[in-house]
């Protein structure tokens, strides 16, 4: 007989491993990409479906490519080396932020640059400080411009020509022709592919949150926060209706899609309760600051990158026990959103956005 | 669980129905016993002193020395010669200690050293003195000596623990449902002794044979109630119990509140000790777990060594197990089965040896909203690995109870808690070093 030692405990539950949550995080990514190549085919043609579908492949092979070549670098088994690098959960995402006038060779530089910069040079999947498909989705926009603020003629609808996003006027906040709350929350527009459609990303979102998968205090805060943000901006700007304002804001420019899925990466957001729910409100103020006084669409991605290298210091701030102070840690909260309103107004009005 | 904060737990799957129900098995053979060995040395590691030596005659219930530190006496469990001293494996320290060997001569002749009081009578410092002099020690597993929680203050209720939270374990189970009757006596006892004014008996949710088994006595009982509670691991730690029963917290003693915690099995050794004047000499254990050939609940003398208890159980399943000296949660894996049965072992379990392969920490939290504690674990993780002095105390890594679940829960197979022990270790060197620098 021989006695093996190990530390306590010896039981371990059968629930969940890592493995489990990336696959099923990716089914749950698959069929928001399913419902983008039927919103593509329905409402724009076959040739923005078929192209839908290619753009997942593309972004798919170049994922498992890069993957074989690391493995084969740093000498290690690839199967084992790709099941265990999750490259092709970051494809998905990364994909799925892009309009489908993107080129495949945007696709393909985002998503090998993404992964190489995103991870490998850090050691991997676990190591890596910043989202990986958020690198990759800022690559893509500042060097490829072009190639996703859309090419004329390729959409059917003509007020679709450009994103929503920057279509918008922030000021005074009215969408334009044709565009309701309703048909924003259905996403029956051109953007991104996996963007627009609000509400098959509600449904996501539920059900990472009921599946333990993505933690709801991530997405709430995030959006929760990007809503009473503009809500009061709303109110400074004197819009006609505060509250139609927020609720666009958190419906267009990716926000909703962030917010599911890219607030919610673990290994690049905070750890602690508390520190979750400041990143998320974090993010939202800066996604909105870059969005209304910066102009720029690409808000929702800056935003997160932004805040996961503030990742280390979140989780340095939040001391001891969960349970300890928890009044204080509530008006900490309450603070930083207040904070985050302020500024946002003040930068507007000083930046005569307002 | 709040939106900002978690007191954590989670079910775990309990493995309990392999020992459950089954007829409790009294080890009588003199061969399948063999001789008896009482550990010269008390579980804070310092040595006993003795009363007797060795060649001596003992019978049952003769003193064999006392503890240090705290005031523990030892009493030999069989009656016979003290033929040696021999080194052995402590699965209390940890390490090899001297043990009396004693012959046992299964004659079971009994001394009567302790004072047996009147139930109706006894006062309340005659219990504390009785349970203080028959060496009455936590039997949940912890071994704290029990009268001393007894020295507190303005106590206004007891609280009996029958959750026995790690899996496997059936003893409490069984002997609450074996030994009602004694149990409701040594909780009236102890109620007597700490003046407090009721007892709350608190077992998991589902325990129906245990629930049955007080409600049939319970009417000539009138300040004794029972508390279900959720099965939810650690169910039976302390703060858990006590934050599950009053929704109150304490600092470090349940007694700031007004409450002594003590294990069911406690009890009916109390209410032995006070009205028979008798120690504990013997124990009921669990034997279980998956590479065990015959799971079962076995009672046996104190100072009996698993090897024997194992063979009675049909022996080891497979080449290579995991020994463990309680369940699979907390327990430590032993080297060897050579070492001995105490009065606070509840069972032993016996698993099938697996490695488990990591993955990289995912950084999901998972640990963190499970921790009983309130901790952070994968942030102490993470400052263990920086050796982050500084952060490490911010972290009150010092409140881990060890419970596991951080490790238990942890998606990506890593073994969080032992980060955790690690973190406990350096913080403690740290400090006697600074305590040296000072110097
Ligand atoms: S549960 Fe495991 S993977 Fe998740 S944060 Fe804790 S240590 Fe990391
Ligand atoms: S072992 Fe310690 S840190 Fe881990 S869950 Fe239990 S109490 Fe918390």
């Amino acid at each position: 007989m021989k006695f093996r030692i190990k530390p306590a405990p010896f039981q371990r539950s059968t629930k969940r491993t890592t493995k489990g949550i990336m696959l099923e995080l990716s089914l749950v990514l698959v069929v928001v990409w399913f419902v983008a190549i039927l919103m593509n085919y329905t409402l724009m043609g076959e040739a923005e479906g078929t192209k839908t579908i290619l753009m997942g492949d593309v972004a798919l092979v170049a994922a498992f490519v890069t993957d074989v070549v690391t493995a084969l670098i740093i000498k290690k088994n690839v199967w084992q080396y790709f099941v265990g690098s999750y490259s092709y959960v970051t494809a998905l995402i990364f994909v799925l932020t892009l309009p489908v006038t993107v080129s495949y060779y945007a696709i393909v530089v985002g998503i090998v640059l993404a992964i190489v910069f995103g991870k490998i040079v850090f050691g991997g999947f676990g190591y890596n400080p910043i989202n990986p498909a958020g690198l990759g989705r800022i690559i893509v926009a500042l060097s490829f411009s072009l190639a996703i603020t859309g090419v004329p003629g390729l959409v059917s609808d003509a007020t679709t020509s450009a994103t929503i996003t920057s279509a918008l006027n922030w000021k005074d906040g009215i969408l334009p022709d044709g565009f309701s709350l309703g048909r924003l929350f259905l996403g029956n527009y051109a953007g991104a592919i996996g963007e627009t459609s609000a509400l098959t990303l509600l449904i996501a979102g539920i059900y990472l949150s009921i599946r333990k998968i993505a933690d709801p205090r991530l997405m709430v805060s995030y959006t929760v926060s990007a809503f009473l943000i503009t809500l009061f901006m709303g109110l400074a700007f004197g819009v006609a209706n505060p509250f139609v304002y927020g609720i666009t804001h958190i419906l267009v420019g990716g926000l909703a899609f962030g917010a599911v899925f890219m607030v919610t990466d673990p290994v690049t957001t905070p750890t602690s309760p508390m520190g979750k729910i400041i990143f998320g409100l974090g993010a939202a103020a800066i996604t909105i600051l870059i969005r209304v006084s910066g102009a720029l669409p690409e808000g929702v991605v800056f935003s997160i990158v932004f805040m996961n290298l503030l990742t280390p210091i979140i989780d340095g701030l939040v001391k001891g026990k969960t349970t300890d102070k928890i009044g204080q840690r509530w008006g900490v909260i309450l603070a930083l959103l207040v904070l985050a309103i302020g500024i946002n107004i003040g930068v507007a009005f000083l930046g005569g956005v307002a | 669980m709040g939106i900002l904060f978690s007191r954590g737990g989670c079910h775990i799957q309990g493995h309990k129905e392999l020992t459950h129900g089954k007829k409790i098995i009294t080890l009588t053979d003199p061969k399948a016993i063999g001789k008896i060995y009482i550990p010269l040395v008390s579980g804070n590691g310092k040595e006993l002193l003795l009363d007797i030596k060795e060649g001596d005659y003992v019978k049952k219930g003769t003193r064999i020395g006392v503890s240090q530190g705290f005031y523990v006496p030892v009493f030999s469990p069989v009656s016979g010669f003290v033929s040696g001293t021999e080194k052995r494996f402590n699965s209390l320290t940890g390490r090899p200690v001297d043990h009396y060997v004693i012959d046992n001569a299964f004659k079971y002749e009994t001394e009567e050293s302790l004072k047996k009081y009147d139930y109706d009578k006894v006062s309340s410092e005659e219990i504390v003195e009785a349970i203080k002099e028959a060496g009455i020690v936590g039997l949940g597993g912890a071994g704290f000596p029990t009268y001393i929680k007894y020295g507190a203050k303005n106590i206004k209720t007891i609280l009996i623990n029958a959750c026995e939270c790690e899996p496997y374990l059936t003893t409490d189970n069984l002997m609450v449902v074996e030994e009602t009757e004694t149990m409701l006596k040594g909780i009236s006892l102890m109620m007597r002794a700490s003046q407090a004014k009721k007892a709350i008996i608190a077992f998991k949710e589902g325990h129906s044979d245990m629930k049955e088994a007080i409600l049939k006595y319970i009417d000539s009982y009138p300040n004794i109630e029972i508390k279900e509670v959720k099965d939810r691991y650690p169910a039976g730690w302390e703060r858990t119990l006590v934050w599950n029963v009053f929704k109150k917290e304490y600092e470090n003693l349940p007694s700031e509140i007004g409450v002594i915690v003590n294990n069911a099995q406690t009890a009916m050794a109390v209410a032995k000790a006070v009205l028979e004047g008798k120690p504990i000499t013997e124990r009921v254990v669990t034997v279980s777990g998956t590479a065990i050939k015959e799971p079962q609940n076995i009672r046996v003398p104190v100072g009996t060594v698993v090897s024997k208890i194992i063979e009675a159980c049909g022996g080891y399943k497979g080449e290579q197990v995991f020994l463990l000296a309680g369940g699979p949660m907390c327990s430590k894996a032993q080297m060897n089965d050579q070492f001995v049965v105490e009065k606070q072992s509840g069972g032993y379990t016996v698993l099938f040896f697996e490695e488990i392969e990591a993955e990289p920490c995912l950084r999901c939290g998972a640990c963190t909203l499970h921790c009983p504690a309130s901790l952070q674990p994968v942030e102490i993780k993470e400052a263990v690995e920086k050796k982050d002095e500084k952060r490490l105390q911010d972290l009150k890594v010092n409140s881990c109870i060890e419970c596991g679940l951080c490790t238990f829960v942890c998606p990506s197979r890593i073994m969080v808690t032992e980060s955790i022990r690690k973190a406990k270790l350096m913080l403690k060197i740290a400090a006697a070093k600074a305590k040296a620098a000072k110097k």
